[in-house]
C-alpha cells in the first residue's frame, strides 16, 4: 500500500475515525488499533514477511528484558549479542547475501578460479533495513542503561511497526517515541491541520516533483549511451531532484500522518539542497539515519576525540557504511566513499561545523559569497548522486566521462536543448521553480508548508491548498515506487 | 468531572470541526477532479474507448494486428451492418485464455442470433511461456489491465482512469491526444506514424529485431490457449457466426513464425474443422499490403484487407 494510492486514501481515514471515535476514551485500544493497522498495512505488500516483522519485534522485546533482567554484566552481554547478530544475521541473508556470494566469486574469478555462487531467489522485506534499526537503537539504549525495557509488548510493537515510518522511516529512537506511545494523547486541531498541510506538501513532491522528474532521470539514465554533454547533466539533475522529492515528500507524509494521531516523528531532512557546505548537507540529509550513525556507530569508535587520523578513519567508516546500508551494490559504497571525501577537508580544517544554521537565516536572499558555496556544494552532491542511480561503478564512470566530455560540444548542446522542448515542455520546469521557491520560503520551518500563507485570508489559503492538490492530482507522473522502499 | 466533560465536549467539538472541514475540502478536490474525469473521451489513449461504450452484438477479437488491421467501419459497410466492433487490444493484454474470455463475455451483448466474430489467430496469440506453455498461471496478461478491468461498458469509466491510466489527467482536462494514435469510436486503433521507406525501414528492423531475439525465444504454443480460443468460440457460436482469420504480415515475420511453430497453419486448419469455423489464411496474402513495422497493416491498407475479411464472410453466411 502506497502513500500515494487509492488504498491508503480509503485506509487513513477509516484507521483515524476508528482511532478517535471509537478507542479514543483508551490509550490500550488506542494502541491495539494502531498495532493491528500497522500490521495490516505492513501485510498488504507481502503478508509473509510480516511474520519476519513479528520475530524481529518479539525478539527485541524479549531480549531487552532479559537484558533488563540479568543478574551481571556477563547476562546482559549475552543478550545484547544475540540481538544485534540475530537482527544483523537477517539483514545480511536478506539483503546482502547475494551480494557478498557474486562478489566473492568476481573475486576468484580474477585469479583464475571459477566459482559459481549459490545465490538465493529471495525478495527483499520491505522495510527490513528500518525496523532492524529500530530494533537495534532500543536494544543498544538498554544495554547502556540509557532506557529501561519496555515491558508492555503493545506498546513497544507499535513503536516498531507505527505504519507512517514502518517501511521507510524516519528511524525512531525509544527516547522518543516510546513515552509518547505510553502517554494519553488527545486530539488537537491545529496539529491535525499542520499534519493534513505537510501530506499535501510531501504528495507535491512525490507525485509531482519526483515522478515527473523520474520519467527523464530515468529515460537518460537508461539510455545514457544515445546522450552526451548536457543532456547527462540533465539526467543527472532530474535525478538529484528525483531522489529529494521523493525520500522527503515520503517522510513528510510520514510524519504529516503521525501528527494526526497525535504522534511526532524525528524529523528527516531539513532542506538539505540549501546547505553551504558537505557537512552541513549531512546535517540535513536523511537526519534520523545520520545521527543513528553518529550516535551507534560514530562515537562508539572515538567519535572525534582521538587524533586525527582516528577522525578521519571513523568519518570514512560512517560513510561506508552508510553507503552499504542502502543497497548491495558497489555503486553505494563509492557513494558513500566519495561523500567521505568530499567531508574530508572540512574534517582537516575544522570547518565541518561552520554552518549550523539554515542559510540566509535573517534575510530573504543568500549572500553571494553563500550562494556560490550552496551552488559549490549541490553540484557536488549532484556529481556523487550519478553513482547512487547508476546500475554499475562502471556505468557511472561512463556516464561522468561522456557528460564531461560533451559539455562544450555544440551538437550535444543542441541535443539538450531539444530534449528540454520537446520531451521535458513547460510545466515541470515551472513546477521545479515553484517547488524550490516554496522551500526557500519555508526554509526556516519545520517543512517548507508549516508557516507558507498563514497570514492570509482563510479563503485565499484555502484555495491555495485546493489549487495544489488539484495539481497533484492533475499533473502527477507516472506511478513510481518510493526510491527507499528497496533499502 | 464537570472539567472532564467540557474537555470531552470541547475535545469532540473539535474533532467534528476537523471531518467536517476536511471532508469539504476534499469533496471539493474531489468533485473537480471528477468533472475533469467526465470530459474524458476516445482520444485519451489506444484502450479507453473501448471500454467507454455500451455491450456490443459483433466483435473483432485479437490482438495489435486486428486493433490496426481490422477497420469495423469498412466491414460494416460491405456487409450492409453496423454493429460489429473491434475489441482487440495487444499480444500481451488479450492472447486467447480466460482473461480475454472473460473480458469478452462483459462486452458481448448476449441477445440474438445474428451477430459476426472475426476471432484473429497467430502463433503469439496462441503461444505463453516457452518453459511450461500450457500452465495457465504463467498467462503473461494473469496481472494485466484486462484482468482487472471488471467493469468494460462504462462512460466515463472511472475503474479504468483510476487504476490503468498511465497519463496526466491533465491530457484528459484538455482533450490532449497522442499525435499518432487515434481509437475509432468502433474500436479501431488508426496509427499515423510516417511511412516514408526510411522509417519503415528502421520500424520494421526493430520490430523484427524485437521478436527474433526476445518474443520468439519467450513464446511457444500453447494447447491450452488452443483449448481457451475453443471456449471462446462455443460462447460466442450460440449468438452468430464465428470466422476465424490469420492476417497478413510480412515474409520476414512469416520466416519468424515458422521457425516458433511449423505446423501452426495445419493445427489451425484441425482447430477450424473439428469446430466447424469458416478459416481464411491471409498471413501470406501480403503483396499489396503495407506495413508500419512488418508487423502491423499500415492503416493505408487496411480497407484492402477488411475487404478481403468481409468479402469471405459474405462467401461463407
Amino acid at each position: 500500500m502506497l502513500f500515494n494510492s487509492i488504498q491508503f486514501a480509503i485506509f487513513l481515514p477509516v484507521v483515524f475515525v476508528l482511532y478517535w471515535f471509537v478507542t479514543g476514551k483508551s490509550l490500550r485500544w488506542q494502541n491495539i488499533l494502531l498495532l493491528v493497522a500497522s500490521y495490516f498495512f505492513y501485510a498488504c505488500w507481502d503478508y509473509r514477511f510480516l511474520f519476519l516483522l513479528m520475530f524481529s519485534t518479539l525478539l527485541d522485546y524479549f531480549t531487552g528484558l532479559k537484558m533488563h533482567d540479568a543478574p551481571d554484566r556477563k547476562g546482559k552481554r549475552f543478550w545484547f549479542w544475540t540481538s544485534v547478530i540475530v537482527n544483523l544475521g537477517f539483514l545480511a541473508v536478506f539483503k546482502y547475501y547475494n551480494f557478498f556470494a557474486d562478489s566473492f566469486a568476481e573475486m576468484m574469478s580474477q585469479f583464475g578460479m571459477q566459482i559459481d555462487p549459490w545465490t538465493i531467489q529471495v525478495i527483499l522485506p520491505v522495510g527490513i533495513s528500518f525496523y532492524t534499526f529500530h530494533g537495534l537503537s532500543y536494544v543498544i539504549d538498554i544495554y547502556y542503561d540509557r532506557i529501561p525495557a519496555e515491558r508492555n509488548f503493545v506498546e513497544y510493537a507499535v513503536f516498531v511497526s507505527f505504519f507512517p515510518l514502518l517501511v521507510a522511516g524516519p528511524i525512531e529512537r525509544a527516547t522518543h517515541l516510546l513515552p509518547q506511545i505510553k502517554k494519553a494523547r488527545s486530539f488537537d486541531y491545529s496539529k491535525a491541520i499542520d499534519g493534513l498541510r505537510q501530506i499535501l506538501w510531501g504528495l507535491f513532491k512525490k507525485m509531482v516533483i519526483a515522478d515527473l522528474c523520474a520519467e527523464h532521470a530515468n529515460a537518460i539514465f537508461n539510455h545514457a549511451d544515445s546522450y552526451g554533454g548536457l543532456t547527462l547533466v540533465l539526467g543527472a539533475l532530474f535525478f538529484t531532484l528525483q531522489i529529494y522529492g521523493d525520500f522527503s515528500g515520503y517522510s513528510d507524509i510520514a510524519l504529516g500522518t503521525a501528527r494526526l494521531f497525535g504522534i511526532e516523528l524525528l524529523r528527516n531532512f531539513a532542506f538539505p539542497y540549501f546547505s553551504r557546505d558537505i557537512a552541513e548537507f549531512w546535517r540535513r540529509w536523511h537526519i534520523s539515519l545520520s545521527s543513528w550513525f553518529r550516535d551507534y556507530l560514530y562515537v562508539p569508535l572515538g567519535g572525534s576525540k582521538g587524533g586525527t587520523w582516528m577522525r578521519v578513519r571513523n568519518t570514512f567508516i560512517i560513510f561506508l557504511v552508510s553507503g552499504f546500508w542502502h543497497g548491495a551494490n558497489w555503486t553505494f559504497i563509492v557513494w558513500g566513499g566519495l561523500n567521505a571525501l568530499y567531508f574530508l577537508p572540512l574534517l582537516l580544517l575544522n570547518r565541518n561545523r561552520n554552518n549550523m544554521e539554515i542559510v540566509a537565516q535573517n534575510t530573504f536572499l543568500p549572500s553571494v559569497k553563500e550562494f556560490f558555496q550552496m551552488s559549490i556544494t549541490f553540484a557536488l552532491t549532484v556529481l556523487a548522486w550519478i553513482f547512487f542511480r547508476a546500475s554499475s561503478v562502471r556505468s557511472a564512470i561512463d556516464y561522468i566521462s561522456a557528460m564531461l566530455k560533451g559539455l562544450l560540444d555544440m551538437k550535444l548542446i543542441t541535443q539538450s536543448i531539444n530534449y528540454l522542448i520537446v520531451q521535458v515542455g513547460y510545466f515541470l520546469p515551472v513546477f521545479i521553480l515553484f517547488f524550490f521557491l516554496i522551500e526557500w520560503s519555508g526554509r526556516r520551518h519545520q517543512y517548507a508548508l508549516a508557516h507558507f500563507g498563514l497570514r492570509w485570508p482563510k479563503m485565499i489559503r484555502w484555495s491555495f491548498y485546493l489549487g495544489l492538490a488539484l495539481v497533484i492530482l492533475l499533473f502527477a507522473g507516472k506511478e513510481q515506487q518510493f526510491i527507499y522502499f528497496q533499502f | 468531572m464537570l472539567v472532564k466533560n467540557n474537555n470531552s465536549s470541547i475535545f469532540s467539538f473539535k474533532l467534528k470541526k476537523f471531518i467536517l472541514h476536511t471532508s469539504l475540502f476534499l469533496a471539493l478536490v474531489a468533485g473537480i477532479f471528477t468533472l475533469v474525469l467526465f470530459r474524458a473521451g476516445f482520444e485519451v489513449d489506444e484502450f479507453y474507448g473501448r471500454f467507454t461504450t455500451p455491450k456490443q452484438h459483433s466483435l473483432i477479437l485479437g490482438t495489435s494486428r486486428a486493433a490496426q488491421g481490422l477497420n469495423p467501419e469498412v466491414i460494416n459497410q460491405e456487409l450492409g451492418r453496423n454493429d460489429l466492433f473491434n475489441y482487440s487490444f495487444t499480444n500481451e493484454h488479450s492472447p486467447y485464455g480466460p482473461v480475454y474470455l472473460r473480458s469478452i463475455q462483459s462486452k458481448h451483448d448476449a441477445i440474438g442470433h445474428d451477430g459476426i466474430f472475426i476471432l484473429t489467430v497467430d502463433p503469439w496469440n496462441i503461444g505463453s511461456d516457452k518453459n511450461n506453455p500450457d500452465d495457465e498461471s504463467l498467462f503473461r496478461e494473469n496481472d494485466l489491465m484486462l484482468h482487472g478491468m471488471w467493469d468494460v461498458n462504462s462512460s466515463p469509466n472511472l475503474l479504468y482512469l483510476l487504476h490503468y491510466y498511465e497519463g496526466s489527467y491533465y491530457n484528459i482536462l484538455k482533450k490532449k491526444q497522442d499525435p499518432q494514435l487515434h481509437l475509432r469510436p468502433n474500436g479501431w486503433l488508426e496509427v499515423m506514424v510516417p511511412m516514408d521507406s526510411t522509417s519503415v525501414e528502421k520500424r520494421t528492423k526493430d520490430r523484427l529485431k524485437l521478436y527474433r531475439e526476445e518474443t520468439l525465444k519467450r513464446y511457444a504454443f500453447s494447447s491450452s490457449r488452443l483449448s481457451w480460443l475453443g471456449k471462446t468460440v462455443e460462447y460466442l457460436k450460440p449468438f452468430g457466426k464465428v470466422y476465424l482469420v490469420r492476417l497478413p504480415v510480412s515474409d520476414e515475420m512469416i520466416d519468424i513464425e515458422l521457425e516458433q511453430n511449423k505446423s501452426f497453419d495445419v493445427i489451425i486448419r484441425e482447430f477450424a474443422s473439428t469446430m466447424n469455423l469458416p478459416y481464411l489464411d491471409l498471413s501470406s496474402d501480403n503483396d499489396s499490403i503495407a506495413f508500419t513495422d512488418g508487423n502491423h497493416i499500415a492503416r493505408g491498407s487496411t480497407p484492402i484487407v477488411s475487404r478481403k475479411v468481409a468479402e469471405f464472410i459474405r462467401n461463407h453466411p
